[in-house]
């Protein structure tokens, strides 16, 4: 653990990727620091790397230049620390609901028993209980994501990374899930990294939104939301709300401008 | 299929005389007699044996070898030239290689059965492994899976869509190739009966086992589509 | 410039191919020269009884009997495959009364019908042409057809909107979009039609190619009959390239080369 309860720490980190043998630089040179039980956003044009970061957090490719610590190590690997939403839901189409649930369980070697209850519990704190024995292709967008939110949530990580977790998914069920997602957050806080495009998401449920610029990435910006905690969903209706969205939207305006 | 049926029969019987086109009631007489003729069944069993065994040898190796050239790119560059080439060479070709290397007993006929279908469901099976979804490789990665896991859970389950349509495609592959080991080097079974009926002239007999010959086609094909359907109910 | 990159990348993707061949050519030649086994003969030996076989005037002979055979069969079914799959596509009658047939005998081995092809043919040239007819003529008619149906019920519509009648419609709108399907099937066909023309050969009567297969493989003489089954196999490769380059010339809109 860092200094001032800092979890997340990322300093001056790049990373290159070569499309049709030309060398692109995805990030270079991002720093920035989440502390424990935040909720930050990244936010930022298309191709700023804001997914890269993500899986960089995860531990799923490592950064060509600078370094990321999480809870004072650096990172490694995919770790137990941490627990990744993806965009595209990621189920296993071969396994139910809750067979998808227990999966992160069952690859730290939990005995069935143990591994299904908490599987159940989950399921029924993403509000999918009765649906343990379904497939993912008999539920909808909206449900799917729920499952794979729940099988983050299963191995209790101390870092939820969610990659554009409600991009998939249409304007009223995004809504509700993000609704979700803040009470679930606000009952059992964690530390949240959360990658999105859209703005008013990213003000409705951080406490911090951290602005890239396009490629490569770096950060423009960092908007401190001022809405209090709890929030709910009159907060939408509210004008600090609408003024918090338009200080990220002009922000990001002259980024794309540019 | 009743107007083929009609026309068949009315041909037939104006062609009454002629060696070529028996009736279609003549056929059904001839398919009923075989069926309760023991010699048939001896010679339909002796015929599926090569099929059966063919087809068991096909899936003990294509499936193994198509998941390792699927998973490790090493492995699919080394086998790819031979699977192109087998996939490309029109196989009967190769039946008199059998008959040299192994006589004219079920050998052959196994090995002619082998060579007709493996390469159809070991690239099926490769192409499968090989687009398993990046996500969820990235998914179950991400959650601390080990690469055994990730081949056990993620690669397997994602490539029994691709070995279901290979054991299809194999399948009817093997039926062909069993026809032609069984007429190419004539020994036994349906083939033999084939040959006497033909030498014989004994035409609405010859129709009767082209009928069953091809009603094991439509038979292979039919099982193997339910099962497909039966292993990929999530899909 | 860019020719000498495309041959290098062309080089350099086939080195892997060869990277992985040659030690099993090699190993095949150790083995084939210790003779251990009667059916695999060296390479080198194979090659030579190519050329032992190309230099006598039997294998022209036989060559250009299997070929004519071939374009006879061929060509026959590709018109009628041409035709047929046509006509079921446009023809909902058409469809229902030959489609079943037609799905049945692609789904069923042509080897199998052809002692009937004997029976209906006799043992000469006909039943060779027919058994290639039979091995190419389904496969055509069904991606023919498959293409036809591809055709943009949009487009049709516009196009009858201009007033086109059925031979325009055809020749304007529906061919054009259905003409990657039909080269796809044609490419499918020339390949069972050298398997047709060979195996007939092999199976009716003794000639061609498929009849110094059967010599051959009775001889036990593995390296002749490999050397056939390369020619077949090149065969097999310069007509299926051949169609391919007639579909590039052909289908230039869909964005090919």
């Amino acid at each position: 653990m860092g200094m001032n309860g800092t979890v997340i720490e990322v300093s001056e980190v790049s990373r290159h990727f070569r499309i049709a043998g030309h060398e692109l630089t995805a990030l270079f040179g991002l720093s920035f620091a989440v502390r424990r039980g935040e909720f930050v956003s990244i936010i930022g044009p298309s191709g700023c790397g804001k997914t890269t970061l993500l899986r960089m957090l995860a531990g799923l490719i490592e950064p060509h230049g600078g370094q990321i610590r999480v809870g004072g190590r650096p990172v490694r690997g995919p770790g137990r620390d941490r627990a990744v939403v993806f965009q595209d839901f990621a189920l296993l189409p071969w396994e139910t609901v809750l067979g998808n649930v227990a999966f992160p369980l069952e690859i730290q070697g939990l005995p069935r028993g143990e591994r299904e209850e908490r599987a159940r519990r989950a399921i029924a704190l993403v509000g999918l209980a009765g649906f343990e024995a379904s497939y993912p292709y008999q539920l909808s967008g909206g449900m799917q994501q729920r499952v794979g939110l729940a099988r983050a949530l299963v191995v209790d990580p101390e870092t939820l990374l969610m990659d554009e977790p409600f991009g998939a998914l249409d304007a009223q069920t995004r809504h509700l899930l993000q609704d979700e997602v803040l009470a679930l957050w606000q009952a059992h806080p964690k530390t949240v990294v959360m990658v999105t495009h859209d703005m008013e998401e990213a003000v409705y449920l951080s406490d911090r939104v951290l602005i890239l610029t396009a490629r490569p990435g770096r950060l423009a910006r960092e908007v401190a939301v001022p809405l209090p905690r709890p929030r709910d969903e009159s907060v939408r209706r509210s004008a600090a709300f609408a003024e918090a969205v338009e200080d990220v939207w002009s922000s990001l305006r002259t980024l794309v401008a540019a | 299929m009743a107007v083929l049926l009609l026309t068949w029969e009315w041909a037939g019987r104006r062609a009454a005389g002629t060696l070529t086109l028996p009736p279609a009631s003549a056929v059904a007489v001839a398919l009923a007699a075989q069926l309760v003729d023991g010699r048939f069944w001896s010679a339909m069993a002796v015929t599926l044996q090569a099929l059966v065994v063919g087809f068991a040898l096909i899936v003990a190796v294509g499936i193994p070898a198509g998941l390792a050239a699927g998973h490790v790119p090493a492995v699919g560059r080394a086998l790819n030239p031979y699977l192109q080439f087998l996939l490309a060479v029109p196989a009967s070709p190769l039946v008199p290689l059998f008959v040299i290397a192994f006589g004219i007993g079920l050998a052959a006929r196994v090995a002619t059965v082998v060579v007709f279908g493996i390469a159809v469901l070991v690239v099926n099976t490769a192409a499968a492994a090989r687009q398993t979804p990046t996500r969820l490789i990235d998914m179950a990665r991400a959650f601390g899976a080990s690469r055994r896991q990730l081949f056990v859970r993620v690669v397997l389950p994602a490539s029994v869509p691709g070995i279901a349509a290979g054991l299809r495609l194999a399948s009817a592959r093997a039926v062909v190739g069993m026809v032609v080991s069984e007429l190419i080097i004539i020994s036994v079974g349906l083939g033999r009966l084939i040959s006497t009926y033909s030498a014989t002239f004994d035409v609405a007999n010859l129709y009767a086992i082209v009928v069953v010959v091809l009603a094991i086609g439509v038979g292979v094909a039919r099982s193997m589509t339910w099962l497909e359907r039966r292993l990929v109910r999530w899909a | 410039m860019r020719d000498a990159g495309r041959v290098r990348r062309w080089l350099r993707a086939r080195a892997a191919g060869v990277a992985a061949v040659l030690p099993v050519l090699v190993a095949w030649e150790v083995v084939g020269r210790a003779g251990l086994l009667p059916a695999v003969p060296p390479p080198s030996r194979v090659a030579a009884a190519g050329v032992a076989l190309a230099a006598r005037g039997q294998l022209w002979q036989d060559g250009l009997r299997t070929l004519a055979a071939l374009a006879a069969g061929f060509a026959l079914a590709a018109a009628c495959g041409l035709v047929l799959g046509v006509l079921m596509g446009r023809f909902r009658t058409v469809d229902a009364v030959c489609g079943l047939y037609v799905d049945l005998f692609q789904s069923t081995p042509a080897a199998a019908k052809v002692p009937v092809l004997v029976l209906l043919f006799g043992l000469g040239r006909a039943s060779i042409v027919a058994t290639v007819f039979l091995f190419a003529f389904f496969v055509i008619t069904v991606n023919t057809y498959a293409g036809v149906r591809t055709a943009s019920p949009r487009l049709i519509e516009m196009a009858r909107s201009f007033g086109a009648g059925e031979a325009v419609l055809l020749r304007r709108v529906i061919l054009p979009a259905a003409l990657p399907m039909i080269f796809a099937g044609l490419r499918l066909g020339i390949g069972r039609a050298v398997n047709g023309a060979v195996l007939g050969e092999m199976l009716i009567s003794i000639v061609g190619i498929g009849g110094l297969l059967m010599y051959y493989g009775g001889a036990f003489r593995a390296d002749a009959v490999l050397a056939l089954v390369l020619l077949i196999v090149a065969v097999a490769g310069v007509l299926m390239g051949a169609v391919g380059m007639l579909e590039r010339r052909v289908v230039r809109w869909a964005g090919r080369g």
